[in-house]
């Protein structure tokens, strides 16, 4: 891991979804290759912050700093940021009918290329690329030509989340709640295609309920979010600690 | 036409004419036809969203064919030996079709009655049984005023036609199409309505189905100051289908309307019709699918899907199914929605790295991709969308 740099640097971030104000001042800094686990209960604020970071419309920030590879993340639309290496992995991926999975694909590749100053990629590599993808996820050659997500069962959806993402190769991935609604084996497939892309440029934040998925993503750091911020920072102990205890003592924390 | 008094215009037309006379008689009565019933008003069905008025508003016609030899349609395929093909004005008095239509019905088609008071082009066409033809028509604009065009198509038994159609961009045009499809023939009939927004287009569609026949159409519309059309289908003959979809794309303060009404006289015919709408700044599309199933005519088979966008506050789609049911053994279903493109797709595209515009383009094709029926990969290429 590259110890020196850093990938994302999150500053007192505050954020609501229409009146109602879910981030509370959270922190979070991030280097190359590191992955960080949230945990934390239902409405702590988890999902808001993946989607802060992916730039979803319904959130609006209301202070604070997102810092990322340099560049002020806040300042940039969701296209852009996917550019820059920033993927979304959606904890309920959206059915696009008429969309073809492959068409979508290298639309998407080509788009962040050209962002990038790179040249369009030809048909002939792309389809290599994708079928040596494919295989790594364990998916079905006609997921590809059905349109994005249409029909897929709840794990199809997922992995497709997960193949989007090898396709793509972002700097930074945030999984969100990327386990939930995946039997034993689809979660094994989903966490071996995530660690397949581990290595020391890229970072990922896994937002999670359950310690299960850790077992198989094993992180750097694990962090408990509760009432908009981290309340708890610590390494993989804690999200056993946690799976043990659950989150009353929170409750108790918070009160005081 | 719309500027001046029909009669006088009437008058200056058939003074010029050398035509038979009892088309002249034809076009006499037509017009007495016409005055009594008059344009249509809001209180006409088909006409309820489309105000006729803006006929009469109308720009002058500026893009009119040059040349010596300027037809207001032209054929662009060669006619094979066998079929029969006539000019409209001289076509035997016994072949003339006179369309007919329920009291209530009248108003609502009352230009078929102006299209044959001011007829000025147009053929009959016959297309031998067990035949194959593959046809483009274009028609033309060639005068500053109205083109009043009668097309009638007779395929034979078991014959098949691919017919396209195309319109002059900037046409002021009343067209009365009549198709004739006689047992076991296959029609795939496909029309493309890209018109300027300063363009008039009045389209009224008889088609007639024999028994076991097949007919596949696909329409696109954009733009148009008015494009109206009504398209009457009848089944006269069992074990027959009619599927037909079109794609409908305004602009600007343009109007298309689309009305399509099929007729189930006769039991175990089945009839599709799609359709797909977007309109955007003030554009306006109205849209009507109505389905008659007469006693008897079991074994129907009646499907409508009429899927509309709106992207902008002040574009409006009017869409209606509907379904007259009169016997028991039918199978029907019949779907109409409205909305905006769908923001959470939107952002999934972008959030892949899918630029905004092109994001909502990839939604906007896969949503008019379900009318393209004949798989036609440049579909959208013509279309300003």
């Amino acid at each position: 891991m590259n110890k020196e740099k850093k990938m994302l640097k999150i500053n007192n971030i505050h954020a609501q979804v229409g009146d109602n104000k879910i981030l509370k001042g959270l922190n979070l800094e991030i280097k190359p290759g590191e992955v960080h686990a949230i945990m934390g209960p239902n409405g702590a604020g988890k999902s808001t912050l993946g989607n802060v970071l992916a730039g979803m419309d319904k959130v609006e920030v209301t202070e604070g700093s997102v810092d990322f590879l340099g560049k002020d993340l806040l300042d940039l639309e969701i296209e852009e940021r996917a550019a820059e290496g920033i993927f979304l992995a959606f904890q309920y991926p959206v059915e696009i009918p008429g969309v073809n999975n492959m068409y979508f694909l290298r639309a998407a590749l080509n788009a962040q290329r050209k962002y990038r100053g790179e040249p369009e990629i030809n048909s002939s590599v792309f389809l290599k690329l994708v079928r040596e993808k494919i295989k790594m996820m364990n998916m079905r050659d006609d997921l590809l030509r059905r349109p994005v997500n249409e029909g897929f069962s709840g794990g199809e959806k997922k992995r497709n989340e997960i193949f989007q993402m090898s396709i793509l190769e972002p700097k930074l991935a945030i999984l969100d709640e990327t386990d939930s609604g995946l039997d034993i084996d689809a979660l094994k497939i989903v966490a071996d295609g995530v660690n397949q892309l581990r290595n020391q440029d890229r970072s990922f934040i896994v937002i999670t309920h359950y310690q299960r998925l850790l077992d198989y993503i094993v992180p750097d750091f694990v962090h408990v979010l509760a009432d908009g911020k981290i309340v708890r920072s610590g390494d993989k102990s804690l999200a056993i600690e946690l799976e043990e205890t659950g989150y009353g003592w929170l409750e108790d924390g918070l009160n005081k | 036409m719309f500027k001046n008094p029909i009669n006088l215009v009437f008058d200056q037309l058939t003074k010029q004419l050398n035509e038979p006379s009892w088309l002249q008689t034809k076009r006499q009565q037509a017009l007495k036809n016409f005055q009594t019933l008059g344009l249509p008003t809001r209180k006409s069905e088909l006409w309820k969203y489309t105000d006729v008025k803006r006929l009469e508003r109308l720009e002058d016609v500026t893009d009119i064919a040059e040349g010596d030899e300027h037809f207001v349609f032209t054929i662009n395929s060669e006619l094979p030996k066998d079929t029969g093909m006539l000019n409209i004005t001289e076509v035997d008095e016994n072949s003339w079709i006179d369309l007919t239509f329920d009291k209530k019905d009248d108003k609502e088609r009352v230009f078929v009655e102006l299209n044959t008071v001011m007829l000025n082009s147009g053929f009959e066409l016959t297309i031998p049984a067990n035949s194959k033809l593959k046809l483009h028509i274009q028609y033309q604009q060639v005068t500053a005023d109205w083109e009043n065009i009668r097309t009638v198509i007779h395929v034979g038994e078991s014959a098949q036609l691919d017919l396209t159609e195309s319109y002059d961009y900037d046409c002021r045009i009343n067209h009365v199409s009549i198709i004739n499809a006689q047992n076991n023939s296959r029609l795939k009939l496909q029309s493309h309505k890209l018109l300027a927004k300063t363009a008039a287009l009045i389209h009224y569609t008889k088609i007639n189905c024999g028994e076991n026949v097949a007919i596949e159409q696909c329409t696109s519309n954009n733009n148009a100051y008015l494009s109206h059309s009504i398209q009457d289908v009848d089944f006269k003959g069992e074990h027959s289908s009619f599927k037909t979809a079109s794609i409908n794309v305004v602009h600007n303060s343009c109007h298309i309307a689309e009305n399509v009404q099929t007729n189930h006289v006769v039991g175990n015919c089945k009839s599709e019709v799609i359709k797909r709408s977007l309109a955007t700044d003030k554009g306006q599309v109205a849209l009507n699918a109505k389905a008659v199933v007469s006693v008897g005519a079991d074994g129907s088979d009646v499907a409508q899907s009429l899927k509309n966008i709106l992207l902008s506050d002040d574009a409006k789609i009017y869409s209606r199914p509907e379904l007259e049911i009169n016997t028991d053994d039918v199978i029907a279903a019949h779907g109409s929605t409205i909305g905006e493109l769908d923001e959470m797709s939107l952002t999934y595209l972008r959030s892949r790295g899918i630029p905004k515009e092109q994001a909502k383009f990839m939604l906007i094709e896969s949503f008019l991709q379900d009318a393209n029926i004949f798989k036609a990969e440049d579909f959208l290429d013509r279309i300003e969308l």
